[in-house]
């Protein structure tokens, strides 16, 4: 798995950017602040960001999705269960408290929401890459956050002891809501679409 | 691998494995991963390996990842290293769920896994003293290691001792 300094502080800018208008749609279809808490891009070695998230005990929802495209990738949108029933009041448009229980209007927006970020996140990558990413249809599911992740990060686990990794935590704003947005590209496209941006921009 | 860590938790990662002495207690969240204790009663020190797959297939990566190489390292740990005997040595796995997977290649890896396990451990004459496997969702195990106990908790159902 290689990828040069220079590309990680293109790929940095890049999905500072990307992840800049998701949250700017993510607000505006929850009509609520979602505030950027961090975003952090790095090559994570498996078994430290794992011992990090089974250490977080929390039942969360979440959507999984691929991009596929000239690069292709995985995007996991987690938030705890009790969030996931605030951000469906929000989403709806109804008072805070309303959704008590969840149900398929949870799930429904959960998947919605993994969709717009994934959405965003793509029209980013296709717009600062000249690549074409095409979201496939979000899988949503019910577990602890430690589950969900392992399920993220297995099938590039099992060849490599490294994953290169985009965390971003958002932050409902007057609420105690976080909630977790994944990327995990896959290394070997994302570097060719670098290579391709490189050259292209040399040739300008 | 640490024997110890800071506080009295300390919590495994996927594909690692990490033995520790009472009053500690060892977790770990486990998906279609499986999840082997080995616990020594008189020395009270146990062990969790997190395996994500059955065999290593001469893959490069870190052998905890792998039930063929990574069952070994924790006896090899155990023996070793915390001197426990290799007679007095317990076992009890978890985990191995049917997980949701975005691939088609991963069907059912958590039925492989509890299968190469079971037969690893049988394999190095260590008795499995209590197993809960398989399902359809995730796995969050505590070892105790002044009992021995694990307790299990499976998403959306009580936990349970073991």
């Amino acid at each position: 798995m290689q990828i040069s300094k220079k590309h990680l502080k293109i790929l940095d800018i890049i999905i500072k950017i990307g992840m800049d208008n998701a949250s700017r749609r993510f607000s505006k279809i929850i009509k609520r602040a979602a505030l950027i808490e961090l975003v952090k891009t790095e090559l994570v070695d498996i078994s430290e960001i794992t011992e990090k998230m089974n250490s977080d005990l929390r039942e969360m929802v979440a959507a999984m999705l691929r991009l596929e495209g000239s690069f292709s990738g995985k995007i996991l949108f987690m938030i705890p269960l009790d969030g996931a029933l605030v951000l469906q009041d929000l989403y709806i448009g109804q008072p805070l408290g309303t959704s008590k229980e969840f149900d398929e209007f949870t799930e429904g927006t959960v998947q919605e929401i993994g969709n717009i970020l994934a959405s965003s996140i793509g029209n980013s990558f296709a717009s600062d890459l000249g690549s074409k990413l095409l979201p496939t249809p979000p899988q949503v599911v019910c577990d602890f956050a430690g589950t969900i992740f392992e399920s993220l990060i297995f099938e590039e686990g099992m060849n490599n002891d490294k994953i290169f990794l985009t965390e971003t935590k958002f932050n409902l704003h007057d609420t105690e809501i976080d909630c977790y947005f994944f990327l995990l590209p896959d290394i070997d496209s994302l570097t060719k679409s670098l290579n391709k941006l490189e050259k292209s921009e040399n040739l300008g | 691998m640490i024997l110890n860590n800071n506080g009295n938790i300390v919590t495994v990662g996927v594909g690692d494995l990490k033995i520790a002495k009472s009053p500690k207690v060892i977790k770990t969240s486990l998906g279609s991963c499986v999840g082997v204790v080995l616990y020594d009663s008189v020395q009270k020190i146990g062990g969790i390996l997190h395996l994500m797959l059955p065999s290593s297939n001469e893959r490069k990566g870190k052998p905890s990842k792998y039930a063929d190489t990574g069952i070994p390292l924790l006896l090899d740990l155990m023996l070793n290293q915390a001197k426990s005997r290799k007679n007095v040595l317990t076992a009890k796995i978890f985990g191995g769920a049917k997980m949701f997977n975005v691939s088609n290649e991963l069907f059912d890896i958590g039925k492989t896994n509890i299968a190469e396990t079971q037969r690893l451990l049988e394999h190095f004459s260590i008795k499995i003293t209590a197993s809960r496997v398989g399902g359809t969702k995730g796995h969050q195990i505590t070892l105790d290691t002044e009992t021995g106990i694990v307790q299990s908790r499976i998403f959306g159902e009580p936990a349970k001792e073991y």
